[in-house]
């Protein structure tokens, strides 16, 4: 059998390795972005992990999260397992499923361990504006940082895109199962218990994928310095575009503070105002704001439903494509709302 | 004087009338005029750009025009063609600039470096919609400079693109040429603005002069321009009557120009025979008259040197006492058809056509006039029908 | 909330909006369809030029035929709408006539990749001192939704009934190979990204083009079932699947037979960024030498000089 033979591999390697050889107690911080199978993911090496004998404690944040938002597993396993939470700088593995939210739980990453994070990149609108500073809030380009194995887990898995959707993640789990040592039958079966039925051929040649690619890329980084490695798993920097996209940032900050200059912002109320003349009802603005402050009238044009919920992040301006939103700044003498405003802006992160 | 081509005097020229940009892309016969002005421009602070096409030579031209430039193009046949677009642009957008054609044989690639008056009618009617040209024809090296410079002024003064029809005989040929610099007072300047920038401005407005004000870009004004009919601001319109009324307003000011080119006119008071010839036929059609004057007959030349818009009145009056008008062009029949739209009726048109690459000859001119004022006498001032002579 | 303090009379500084004082609010509202991305990129570039200029005075806008190139009738600085795919070469033209103007070229897929992709790469092999910003929203939406040379494989357009099966052009790709110094990449869906990288082509000394991913609602997202503006904008925030893939290797006969076609996950950012001479430092023509105060000065000089 294949899998067999698998195994045997991987069970010669960890027994030859320095570290690997059935590692027995550990901790995980599994991050991402809603829909994109995190909770699966970790019950899936919950699962390998009850096979295999070991105690097993863990925890997620989603709530509103199902579609676009931030969700977070903490994953503890051992002998015995007492509290589900992961302390910082005690987690040994970080599944990072989207860019950004991998780089997040960075802090949770103990020296000498592994972030294994995605470049898939889900930028949601609202990232576009800090509210309160005007920056971009999103690592667009920024270096890889130490420990952080960028995984470009579409190109891996390597099939139309239809299918990739399905099983993409799985290829993170084929590379913290080399970490890990466990049986690679355990993982099979885990995967198998755990997926919709329909996605499980999928995802365990996601998982083998993901696996050998890791194995592989751990044999020739032996040969590398770590971070020269970097730049050809993740792909968008060549090693001379490297250091144009770097430098490209800083430039980017500073002359987005300098466009929005809304800082000063927060000394009144921010009101938008629609020119009714020159919106011509195509919804974006009722789309994206994050608040629902806007509808669309009977007339065909936006309207502001619910002035007092905007924030004046600007979203709805700045993608009105009839220029027709203007967001403006009434100074009250009054700052009670704008302080709730303030802390209310405030807990936003 | 100097001895020089005419397309290095084409180019001469150009940089006495203070053209200070040139947009080309190399063709034969016109590509000794881009050489000349690479040669040139730098050392009169002028810019020379080698495009990748015509389309983008015409087009590098109107930028530069727009940016303050008196700016040229230099093509041929095939070049031209391609440039029609452009020239259009020019018209309607009101754009100064000089659009040099070298006439070679053709259609299509045809005979790139032998003579031809083939593209008189193109230069008139090659682009789509309504547009009146303004097409110089000089006949000598000496006169390819002084048009060079008038070509400028037309286009300056009246802010429309204008056309130098030069043949390949005149393009190539070598002769003395006097190139003595103008004055500058004589030299034509475009419109300026008078009316400061602000929301009222209209920078296509006119007055009785039929010429807008047009500013340059980046001197404090803000306007648009646009190849879409537009009203007095600029912007661009689809009422019609602002659009016929722009149309209107273009052709009479296009026509202003029949005023300010005079003809050649030589023994003409008591022709008998009228040779209308322009270009280098004209020179052979000159040396013709002297023929015929030898033999006793009452010969005379008009040279038109303002092919479009075409002279009308001028025509009329100077072929009035003619009983024999005999036509000469290097084409199959192209400026002929404005001579008959003119005098038909009041005297008889003997075409010489000969189009094929070779040039018409005095002797042909000589015996072509011979034969159509046998004829006329023959048909004893009775109308016939036209008597061509096709050569080739 | 406190009755008692009365708020004062609002002051109305815009936080979001100022760049409109550049509209030429006589023009507005503009010619564009609903949910259009173009209006988003017109905004954003307003922007930039906003926080850096008073007025528009020395900043030219020149634009090609078609939807893209009519949003800069709507900028109140000079602007020049010029023939169906030549902006690029009246741009250049005024450059070097002005080279004191900054001249930003606005075109589109149709208009510069198609029937101006000759002037494209020279501009951009040239290196001239100028910034071009391509709209592309892979269709040709004035003239009635037809295919482009950018339109994905597999795409309903009116002149592809059966689905295009034609190859289209990476264009950011193409202008790089032709030797511009810096191309980058954006999409409507992030403004404020299209406005920091349209700021660095600003400050790039040399070609810096900008193609900027749109949506056509009305032709490309109706034909192809795509939904409205909302729909089409949100889309373009998907995964970018295959950063360093070239389109060869996704347009495949699967995709072909797609009912549904994919469009293309392109890279986005500053793909490319060097430095070589520009096309005004060859020719040494800074500060304005074809200037008409110039001309009269050298018209002093002796023009037979040299022959």
């Amino acid at each position: 059998m294949a899998s067999n033979q698998t195994a045997g591999k991987v069970m010669t390697n960890g027994n030859g390795g320095e570290n690997m050889a059935s590692v027995r107690s550990g901790n995980l911080v599994l991050g991402g972005v809603g829909g994109q199978g995190i909770i699966t993911a970790s019950n899936t090496i919950s699962y390998v992990c009850i096979e295999a004998g070991l105690n097993v404690k863990k925890s997620e944040v989603h709530g509103m999260s199902q579609r676009g938002g931030a969700v977070v597993s903490h994953l503890r396993f051992g002998a015995e397992v007492h509290s589900v939470i992961v302390e910082p700088g005690q987690a040994e593995w970080i599944l990072g499923f989207e860019w950004e939210e991998g780089l997040r739980y960075l802090e949770y990453l103990k020296p000498g361990g592994v972030a294994f994070v995605s470049t898939e990149r889900r930028i949601p609108p609202s990232a576009q504006v800090d509210r309160r500073g005007g920056k971009i809030n999103y690592p667009l380009d920024s270096e890889v940082p130490v420990g952080v194995v960028p995984v470009d887990t579409y190109r891996i898995v390597g099939k139309a895109a239809s299918e990739r959707t399905a099983s993409a993640q799985t290829v993170l789990l084929g590379a913290l199962s080399v970490e890990m040592g466990l049986p690679v039958e355990l993982w099979h079966k885990a995967i198998e218990a755990t997926v919709p039925p329909k996605t499980i051929k999928a995802n365990l040649l996601s998982f083998e994928n993901g696996r050998s690619w890791y194995e592989e890329r751990k044999g020739g980084a032996t040969a590398r310095q770590g971070a020269s490695s970097h730049s050809e798993d993740y792909p968008n920097r060549s090693t001379n575009g490297n250091k144009a996209a770097s430098s490209g940032i800083k430039k980017l900050g500073s002359s987005s503070e300098a466009v929005m200059s809304i800082s000063s912002w927060m000394g009144g109320t921010p009101r938008v105002e629609i020119t009714r003349a020159w919106c011509k009802g195509c919804n974006i603005c009722v789309s994206v704001c994050p608040e629902r402050v806007l509808s669309i009238d009977s007339q065909e044009i936006a309207v502001v439903s619910e002035p007092d919920r905007c924030t004046g992040c600007g979203l709805c301006a700045r993608l009105c494509p009839d220029l027709a939103i203007d967001i403006l700044l009434d100074e009250a003498a009054n700052d009670e709302p704008v302080q709730s405003l303030a802390k209310k802006l405030g807990d936003n992160r | 004087m100097k001895l020089m081509q005419g397309n290095e005097a084409c180019a001469a020229g150009a940089i006495a009338a203070g053209c200070r940009f040139f947009g080309g892309y190399p063709i034969s016969p016109s590509s000794e005029v881009a050489e000349e002005m690479a040669k040139l421009l730098p050392k009169n602070g002028g810019v020379f750009l080698q495009a990748e096409d015509e389309m983008a030579s015409l087009g590098a031209v109107i930028g530069a025009a727009l940016g303050g430039s008196k700016a040229m193009t230099a093509t041929s046949g095939p070049g031209f063609s391609l440039m029609q677009e452009h020239i259009g642009y020019g018209y309607l957008a009101e754009i100064p600039c000089v659009i040099v054609d070298v006439m070679r044989g053709g259609p299509s690639t045809g005979l790139p470096t032998a003579p031809s008056q083939g593209d008189v009618m193109q230069a008139q009617w090659g682009t789509h919609g309504d547009r009146v040209a303004i097409a110089l024809a000089p006949s000598s090296v000496q006169e390819v400079y002084d048009l060079m410079i008038q070509a400028f002024s037309l286009s300056e003064s009246l802010r429309t693109p204008v056309i130098v029809l030069m043949d390949e005989v005149v393009a190539h040929m070598r002769e003395g040429v006097d190139l003595t610099v103008p004055d500058k007072a004589s030299i034509a300047r475009r419109p300026l603005p008078t009316e400061p920038p602000g929301v009222s401005f209209e920078p296509y407005r006119s007055g009785d002069d039929l010429v807008p004000h047009v500013p340059d870009f980046g001197v404090g004004y803000r306007f648009h321009v646009t190849g879409l009919m537009h009203d007095e601001r600029g912007f661009p319109t689809s009422n019609t009557d602002v659009a016929a009324a722009l149309l209107a307003r273009l052709e009479k000011k296009v026509h202003l120009a029949k005023d300010l080119v005079a003809p050649e006119s030589y023994l003409m008071d008591d022709a008998d025979i009228a040779i209308v010839a322009y270009g280098i036929t004209g020179r052979t059609a000159k040396a013709a008259v002297d023929v015929l004057r030898s033999k006793g007959k009452k010969a005379g030349l008009l040279r038109p040197r303002l092919l479009w818009p075409v002279q009308d009145e001028m025509l009329k009056s100077a072929l009035a006492n003619a009983e024999v008008v005999v036509v000469a062009e290097m084409n199959r029949g192209q400026w002929v058809r404005e001579v008959e739209r003119i005098v038909a009726g009041d005297t008889w048109i003997y075409p010489l056509l000969k189009a094929g690459g070779s040039m018409i000859t005095t002797d042909e001119v000589v015996s072509h006039a011979l034969s159509a004022s046998d004829r006329s006498s023959a048909a004893d001032g009775a109308r016939s029908s036209r008597q061509d002579l096709r050569i080739g | 909330m406190n009755a008692e303090v009365k708020v004062k009379a609002p002051t109305r500084a815009p936080m979001v909006g100022a760049e409109k004082r550049l509209l030429r609010h006589a023009m507005m509202p503009h010619m564009l369809c609903p949910g259009c991305g173009h209006g988003i990129v017109l905004d954003a570039m307003l922007a930039v030029l906003s926080a850096r200029y008073d007025n528009l005075d020395n900043v030219a806008f020149v634009a090609g035929i078609g939807c893209s190139s009519r949003i800069v009738g709507y900028i109140d600085a000079c602007t020049l709408h010029t023939t169906h795919g030549r902006p690029l070469s009246f741009a250049t033209g005024l450059k070097l006539a002005r080279p004191d103007l900054n001249v930003i070229v606005v075109t589109g897929d149709g208009d510069g990749v198609s029937i101006g992709g000759n002037h494209l790469i020279h501009a951009a092999r040239r290196n001239i001192d100028i910034t071009c910003v391509l709209l592309n929203n892979e269709i040709y939406g004035m003239t009635g939704g037809q295919a482009a040379p950018t339109t994905v494989p597999g795409a309903y357009t009116s002149t592809t009934p059966q689905g295009n099966t034609q190859h289209p052009f990476d264009v950011s790709e193409l202008v790089k190979a032709a030797g511009a110094t810096f191309v980058a990449r954006a999409s409507s869906y992030r403004p404020q990204v299209v406005g920091d990288i349209f700021g660095q082509a600003l400050d790039h000394v040399g070609f810096s083009f900008l193609e900027v991913m749109t949506d056509c609602t009305e032709y490309f997202g109706r034909t192809n079932r795509f939904g409205d503006g909302a729909d089409m904008l949100m889309s373009q925030s998907r995964y970018d699947p295959s950063i360093d893939a070239d389109l060869a290797s996704r347009a495949t006969v699967e995709e072909l037979t797609n009912p549904q076609p994919v469009r293309p996950v392109l890279p986005k950012g500053i793909l490319h960024r060097s430095s070589r001479l520009t096309l005004e430092e060859t020719l040494s023509v800074s500060g304005g030498r074809c200037s008409s105060a110039n001309e009269i000065e050298v018209l002093d000089g002796d023009t037979r000089r040299g022959f």
